[in-house]
């Protein structure tokens, strides 16, 4: 490669970061400043403060919405990666009856809006006893997010090939030890994955938990958070601050991921 | 002994009681002291003010929810209607009577008034002083910093004109001469600066805590964030201007005990305690309070004179209509006001088509159908998927490698059993929902009219921004300039990134997946903040460049730009990734061998890498286009539909007719059921025969 153009192409990834890191800085420049709407260009206070982001986690009603924000993402992201995956694995290696239409209505229900979902979903709730408590919600989550987790491991266990399984197969292993030590060790970036984004999906959701969540023991950071910023009363400081804080997570998790992101989501469709 | 029994079960005085509120600071904390000492049995919980009422609604209607919960009155109306309140018994309290009455329907009460609230003007003793009438004040010069971003909030600016909402008859007034006049006057004062043009109700308390603007018009819930920042506050009462006093609304915060309270008598009592002298005392000096309870005023003056400021300065106010129709009025009242401040209509004819959209809100709901014909169909669509069902299963083979069917089930029983029940059944529901109308008698079948009534666009006209027509139009546009703009700026920086000789682009990849990684709540607000008007980044760097800033929300243009810009923000990451995933599965011999052959980098790009990357990303592409199509957080935060609905698209207006206004539940599954069908086409036709639906 030639020096100009290697030149080129760090002006224009330097261009793009900027562009990219400036909002992000704004937040971050808010949540360390006096908290009053500031103007102007430099998105950094004159004056730093890291006062509110340690009173924040001071705060006994941020730490419980955090640990239940923890509790509940995790959870639904377990349960559903779990369902997805033997669902998923089953799709890709048994025909049964109704694995087609199993398939597609899969990728249909990605299709139709959740605006009103919520309606059926909280009567359910409501019949079940689970309204207002953290089971409820870690249900919720979970199977929203096994359509599209099972549509991807899906994909991924097309590409295992089927030589490898048969093998297996005339070893005497069963189904099930054929899925538990050949396929889903396999599938472990797909899996990371997915995991990924069924944690990131409950982590960042605040309508469904508004609406199903009351009590302040139960509640989580984004409903928390949200309820910082009222169209009367907005508190853009302790928002941002905490902000920072529901980011940290799932800026981790990219980074412990990051080498299974590329080709882990769409491998399978790819090949 | 039994008796005794009885009673306890009938009244249990110290069951525990749930009371929701949605006071923030000094009044919560005042609330909470209180309820220590006085209530302990009462557990309060503080809900987020934007979102609390359908909070209430949804938990209300189906018999969820709280004991007790503190509310301004102006729902009264819309509850009783829905018997979701009991009738409460006056304390031995002497109360405010206009406290009272807006608490009572027909003399009876069904809340007891804890607060009374309506904007007051703040100043500093140090300060200059007011003009005798803000008309008369020299051009140029910014005397009070409001917003007048809602209806409530530019009330009392429109009232001082004589504007009500209702008229003698209590028909909406929307479109009356008051009003017309009482806008034209608002648009005066804000064209000659002495009201600041478009701050929202944070960036008037920060323009007035910093000296900026001399007085601020705000709610008595500000006082305890001013007196922080300010030490000679003063507070009196709403300015006068074009010669009259403004008139602000009043709006009485009262508790309401639920009528699905399974303690009735004890929530009752409790709310006696809430509304009493004691409490009301520690609410009015700890939490800054007017409280209705005559007997402590001279008491509060004499501890807090601040507190008796507030109480002389909200004199006079506008009591807050409790008429129902009230729910269905502030958005087209805010429309007309957007309109006229910041699109540049005329007074009349913002008016006229504020109140034309309030009437076809107000419009009665499609009439019931019978249900007959329908139930055939079903029955016969029912027997028809059961034939087709039969049929393949005749024709169906098990493959001899198919597991047992216990096995099977394992695999497979617990994922569809989860489907079925929390993403089919919702489904099917929304499905059967668009064909019901949702009215105070609960559902009623109204077969297809509510699908006509989208599509005719009625009573909107199909270029009005709220019609099916307009809004698809945009969501298309929105749809197709976003998947570009990610697909092109994804690939073109993966292609940057792949270069083998790079040798700095680990950190570039960490660093450009930041916005897929944030939450995008918390980014989409901070576009929101980049793009004030006022104070936001974008306008100083454009003015930096010798530029003058734009209004972005006060033209569809400017608004669906700014949405734009954050939404291909959001999106270029996962496309940056995807496309970074399928360039290293590219076979590298081709490539090599088209080097050799001596084809530029140009040659290799269009010959080689793209007709291969490009089916590569199309599952990738189908999915952005479904979630972009359907980026309900990204509208939601960012421009809010602004100007006047003109940048939402289907997804959001489905989830306004819903939650917004006036809970048209079936409108918005027809929506729903509109936007499905859509995306249904699109993936029929667009997606590769083995990935066909």
């Amino acid at each position: 490669m030639s020096r100009g153009k290697a030149a080129l192409s760090y002006v224009v990834l330097v261009l793009v970061s900027v562009v990219t890191l400036y909002p992000i800085l704004w937040v971050v420049g808010l949540a360390l400043g006096d908290g009053l709407p500031r103007g102007g260009i430099n998105p950094f206070p004159d004056e730093v403060s890291l006062e509110p982001l340690s009173g924040l986690l001071a705060n006994p009603a941020f730490t419980t919405a955090l640990a239940n924000s923890v509790i509940i993402s995790l959870s639904a992201a377990i349960i559903g990666v779990s369902l997805a995956a033997s669902t998923g694995y089953a799709l890709s290696r048994f025909r049964f009856f109704g694995a087609d239409a199993t398939l597609k209505g899969i990728i249909l229900s990605q299709m139709f809006p959740g605006v009103v979902s919520s309606i059926p979903i909280y009567w359910l709730l409501h019949r079940c006893g689970l309204l207002d408590s953290r089971s409820g919600l870690i249900l919720v989550y979970a199977t929203s997010s096994v359509p599209f987790c099972a549509y991807a491991l899906k994909g991924w266990f097309d590409t295992l090939p089927q030589d490898l399984l048969d093998a297996a197969r005339l070893d005497g292993a069963g189904h099930w030890r054929i899925f538990w030590q050949i396929a889903l060790p396999l599938a472990k970036p797909a899996l990371a994955i997915t995991f990924l984004f069924a944690f990131m999906g409950a982590w960042s959701e605040f309508i469904l938990a508004q609406t199903f969540l009351s009590s302040p023991e139960n509640i989580t950071l984004p409903v928390l958070l949200r309820s910082y910023v009222g169209q009367f009363d907005a508190d853009w400081r302790a928002f941002a601050a905490g902000s920072l804080i529901v980011s940290a997570p799932i800026l981790a998790l990219f980074y412990a991921l990051q080498k299974h992101l590329v080709g882990g989501i769409t491998s399978g469709a790819v090949k | 002994m039994l008796a005794a029994l009885l009673l306890l079960s009938a009244g249990n005085p110290t069951a525990e009681l749930t009371l929701w509120h949605a006071w923030r600071g000094a009044e919560q904390a005042a609330l909470e002291t209180a309820l220590r000492q006085y209530a302990p049995h009462v557990r309060a919980v503080g809900m987020p003010f934007d979102g609390f009422s359908e909070k209430l609604s949804a938990a209300l209607s189906h018999g969820e929810g709280p004991d007790l919960f503190i509310y301004p009155h102006d729902r009264l109306g819309q509850w009783r209607r829905e018997n979701a309140l009991l009738e409460l018994t006056l304390p031995n309290t002497q109360f405010d009577p206009a406290a009272l009455s807006a608490v009572s329907e027909n003399s009876r009460y069904y809340g007891l008034p804890l607060a009374s609230k309506s904007l007051v003007l703040y100043g500093r003793h140090s300060g200059p002083k007011l003009p005798l009438d803000l008309a008369k004040a020299e051009a140029g010069k910014a005397w009070v910093a409001t917003t007048v971003n809602s209806y409530y909030a530019a009330f009392p600016w429109l009232a001082s004109a004589g504007a009500r909402p209702f008229d003698a008859k209590g028909r909406p007034a929307l479109n009356s001469a008051e009003h017309a006049r009482g806008l034209t006057q608002l648009k005066m004062l804000i064209d000659r600066g002495t009201l600041p043009r478009g701050l929202d109700s944070a960036q008037a308390r920060a323009a007035f805590i910093r000296g900026q603007v001399p007085f601020l018009l705000d709610g008595p819930w500000a006082l305890r964030e001013l007196q922080e920042h300010i030490d000679d506050l003063s507070i009196q009462a709403p300015p006068t201007a074009f010669g009259a006093k403004l008139r602000p609304f009043a709006t009485v915060e009262a508790v309401f005990v639920s009528a699905h309270s399974e303690h009735g008598q004890a929530a009752m009592a409790a709310a006696a305690v809430l509304a009493g002298d004691d409490v009301a005392m520690v609410r009015a000096l700890q939490g800054g309070q007017l409280v209705p309870n005559r007997e402590l005023w001279a008491k509060v003056a004499v501890e807090s004179p601040m507190n008796a400021a507030l109480a002389a300065a909200q004199q006079g106010a506008y009591p807050l209509p409790t008429s129902p129709i009230m729910r269905a009025f502030w958005g087209p009242a805010k429309d007309a006001l957007t309109g006229v401040l910041r699109q540049g209509k005329s007074v009349q004819v913002a008016l006229d088509e504020a109140a034309a959209r309030l009437a076809g809100l107000l419009a009665p709901l499609p009439p019931q159908v019978g249900a007959t014909p329908f139930i055939a169909v079903l029955i016969f669509l029912i027997f028809g998927l059961a034939v087709l069902v039969w049929r393949r299963w005749k024709d169906y083979r098990a493959p001899h490698t198919l597991p047992a069917a216990a096995t099977l089930s394992l695999f497979v029983g617990p994922g569809l059993a989860a489907l079925l029940l929390l993403v089919a059944t919702p489904i099917i529901t929304g499905l059967a929902m668009s064909f019901f109308a949702h009215g105070e008698a609960g559902w009623h079948l109204v077969g297809f009219a509510n699908y006509f009534a989208i599509l005719r666009a009625d009573g909107l006209g199909v270029t009005h921004p709220l019609s099916f027509w307009f809004t698809l139009f945009i969501t298309l546009a929105w749809t197709l300039i976003n998947v570009l703009a990610h697909v092109g700026i994804g690939i073109g920086l993966a292609l940057i990134l792949n270069q083998p000789a790079l040798r700095l682009s680990a950190p570039f990849r960490v660093l450009l997946i930041l916005p897929w990684a944030i939450p995008n709540y918390v980014t989409a607000l901070a576009w929101r903040g980049l793009f004030d008007q006022q104070i936001g980044a974008i306008n100083a760097i454009i003015e930096s460049f010798g530029g003058s800033g734009v209004a972005w929300w006060d033209q569809s243009l400017a608004a669906f730009a700014a949405n734009l810009t954050t939404n291909v923000w959001l999106g270029f990451p996962f496309m940056m990734v995807t496309a970074l995933g399928a360039l290293a599965s590219l076979p590298s011999e081709q490539l090599e061998a088209a080097r050799m052959d001596g084809a530029g980098a140009l040659m290799r790009l269009r010959h080689i890498i793209l007709p291969q990357l490009l089916p590569a990303m199309i599952p990738a592409m189908l999915l952005g286009t479904i979630w972009t199509f359907n980026a309900f957080n990204v509208i939601y935060l960012v421009s809010g539909g602004d100007p006047a609905h003109s940048t939402d698209i289907l997804v959001s207006e489905a989830y306004r007719w819903a939650f917004e206004g006036q809970g048209r539940y079936g409108y918005a599954a027809a929506y729903s059921v509109l936007i499905f069908g859509l995306l249904l086409l699109f993936g029929l036709f667009s997606a590769p025969r083995k990935e066909r639906v």
